[in-house]
């Protein structure tokens, strides 16, 4: 069979989705990727992986051993845990394509249960601190071709997503051909970072400051003219809160006025060190804060904000919880990991929990039953006590997913997935007809079950 | 490690200007800098009491022999395949249309594309036309600059 390539993949590694991957297949595995970066290149290739997880198991009851079975059976156990169980706690969804994650909303309102994901604790807060400044979306075509200021606050993307930096920063856009040479990168972080050593303004500040350089920054606008007295009072800040920050302002900040006053399209980036939930209890309004002062500066310029989220799909799974036509409970996972004793079946799709948990939070799991669907090996696979293999999205089944910026984009196709496994969206329909329809389905058939 | 050049290297010659290698020290250095002689073909330089210069300037050429004509290493174990030198790099841009605009180029890569990304790290494919290596010989250093992980060097 003839070495085939296929251009224009799109990466199902992280939220940024590349799409100019190419990748080189013969014998229905890919033998080689190219213009993936390390994470990316690693996800396609474990698509051929002997390590892959592509049969379905039970735990044995007895002596916690793992014992094969088919995938029918598999399924009719996962729809009888679900149907048994009085709590169930659906987590995970972020790395499913859009239609999986409508399917699995869906079986959440079937059995009723409580869902919960990584970013589901900040995730109302920056959606109401959004809608509230009116703040002005982007994307990463727009950000290349006009952006000339590049403003990671909090953010180290060169660790998370190597590629964002490529495609925002370095490269030559329609109205910016000369690349990083017109633009300015500017890098504002509570760590040095990697990303911050590449920056042509970097402040290092003490974590947990980043309303009080905000507020320096606000200042340092109001002298130079670009903001007012009641921009100020809009964006949150008070004149006493304003005088108490000192009349020292840090050369970097004046600097970064300075390239703030003179840019015509500005793009700040939110990023993780500021969207968990230890950095909104420390300071509850600076993403509000954030979030306006971006909406103000949009006035005379443009000016956005784009809060970064790594994970493959999270702005779709958000857009599929707000969109469902029922009502869901969501809640956050770090109250979800207190409480785990209350759900008498965790169902994990592609989320690992047992490696988020301590021991004691571990131990409430004892009386749960696990149920995985997953395509490798984690640490909850080693406690599940049915495991439920899927394709790989993007890499053997194609899709849709949100990108960082919001924008939807089409997942490829670029082998044929092996025998006997199905898409996520596929199994977590079947689950939700069966459970739906009180026990008709094709995958019914006698077997086995977990005690 | 600082940059490698002429002078760094004249210093620790024998600076007699014997031309028992065919020229003076500084042509000497500047021939050393560009690998078309070696240290071998400076006989004071062989003798022991510039043991200790030998020694050094070993040292300080070491980098080099990893070198490519161009003078650049890459370090492929620090890489992670971000590509900021496939859309950085001029050449790339000018021979891929895609790297214009900010993605990589497809397969069949062309031909005179210097910097790759294959199996999530950065490669070079071909240096001939690189702007160190094509006449009028630029000191064209913007892979190195903008390397956010400092996986490429330029020795010279």
């Amino acid at each position: 069979m003839p070495l085939e390539s296929k251009n224009r993949v799109t990466c199902p590694g992280c939220a940024l989705a590349c799409d100019d991957i190419a990748v080189d297949v013969q014998f229905n595995k890919i033998q080689k990727v190219h213009n993936a970066c390390l994470r990316g290149n690693e996800k396609f290739m474990f698509s051929g992986s002997k390590e892959r997880f592509v049969t379905p198991f039970i735990r044995d009851a007895k002596d916690k051993a793992p014992k094969e079975i088919k995938m029918d059976q598999a399924m009719l156990l996962a729809a009888k845990i679900m149907q048994d169980s009085q709590n169930v706690l659906i987590l995970g969804g972020t790395k499913l394509e859009s239609n999986a994650q409508e399917k699995l909303v869906e079986l959440a309102r079937i059995v009723g249960a409580t869902m919960s994901f990584a970013g589901a604790e900040v995730l109302n807060h920056v959606k109401d601190a959004m809608k509230d400044a009116g703040a002005s979306f982007t994307t990463i075509g727009e950000i290349a071709n006009n952006a000339d200021l590049l403003l990671f606050w909090g953010a180290n993307p060169i660790d998370f997503a190597p590629k964002l930096v490529v495609k925002t920063v370095f490269s030559r856009g329609r109205y910016r051909q000369t690349g990083k040479e017109v633009k300015k990168f500017a890098v504002l972080d509570g760590n040095p970072t990697p990303t911050m050593e590449r920056a042509d303004i970097k402040l290092l500040m003490h974590p947990g400051n980043d309303t009080r350089y905000l507020g320096l920054l606000c200042m340092e606008l109001q002298a130079t003219g670009v903001l007012d007295e009641k921009d100020l009072e809009r964006i949150g800040f008070t004149k006493e809160e304003l005088i108490s920050l000192g009349p020292d302002i840090p050369p970097n900040i004046k600097e970064l006025a300075r390239t703030i006053e003179l840019t015509e399209y500005g793009v700040i980036f939110v990023g993780e060190r500021l969207l968990n939930p230890a950095a909104i209890e420390r300071e509850p309004d600076l993403l509000g804060k954030m979030f306006r002062f971006g909406s103000i500066l949009n006035r005379d310029r443009r000016m956005s904000v784009l809060p970064l989220s790594y994970h493959l799909n999270f702005a779709g799974l958000v857009h599929a919880l707000t969109t469902s036509n029922h009502e869901v409970n969501v809640k956050d996972f770090k109250s979800i990991a207190d409480s785990l004793e209350d759900f008498d079946a965790v169902i994990c799709a592609g989320f690992d929990l047992v490696g988020k948990l301590d021991d004691k939070q571990l131990a409430q799991l004892k009386e749960s039953k696990i149920v995985v669907f997953d395509y490798k090996e984690n640490c909850t696979t080693t406690v599940a006590d049915l495991f439920l293999p899927v394709v790989m999205i993007g890499i053997e089944t194609g899709g849709e997913v949100y990108r960082i910026d919001g924008s939807l984009v089409s997942l490829s196709k670029c082998v044929e997935p092996r025998e006997g496994l199905s898409t996520d969206a596929k199994l977590l329909q079947e689950l939700g007809d069966y459970i739906q329809n009180g026990g008709q389905s094709s995958f019914n058939s006698p077997g086995t079950s977990i005690n | 490690m600082g940059t490698i050049n002429a002078l760094t290297i004249y210093k620790d010659l024998p600076k007699l200007n014997c031309k028992k290698c065919g020229m003076l020290c500084m042509p000497f250095a500047v021939e050393l800098m560009k690998k078309t002689k070696s240290l071998e073909d400076c006989p004071p330089l062989m003798e022991p009491k510039y043991a200790s210069n030998l020694e050094k300037l070993r040292a300080l050429l070491k980098p080099m022999e990893d070198a490519t004509d161009t003078g650049i290493v890459l370090n492929e174990d620090v890489c992670d395949g971000c590509g900021v030198c496939v859309i950085a790099c001029p050449v790339n841009s000018r021979f891929s249309p895609e790297c214009l605009s900010g993605k990589a180029p497809q397969v069949p890569v062309p031909e005179d594309i210097i910097y790759v990304l294959e199996d999530g790290r950065c490669r070079i494919k071909s240096i001939s036309q690189c702007r160190r290596y094509v006449p009028p010989k630029t000191n064209c250093r913007i892979c190195e600059i903008f390397c956010p992980r400092y996986a490429i060097e330029i020795k010279v």
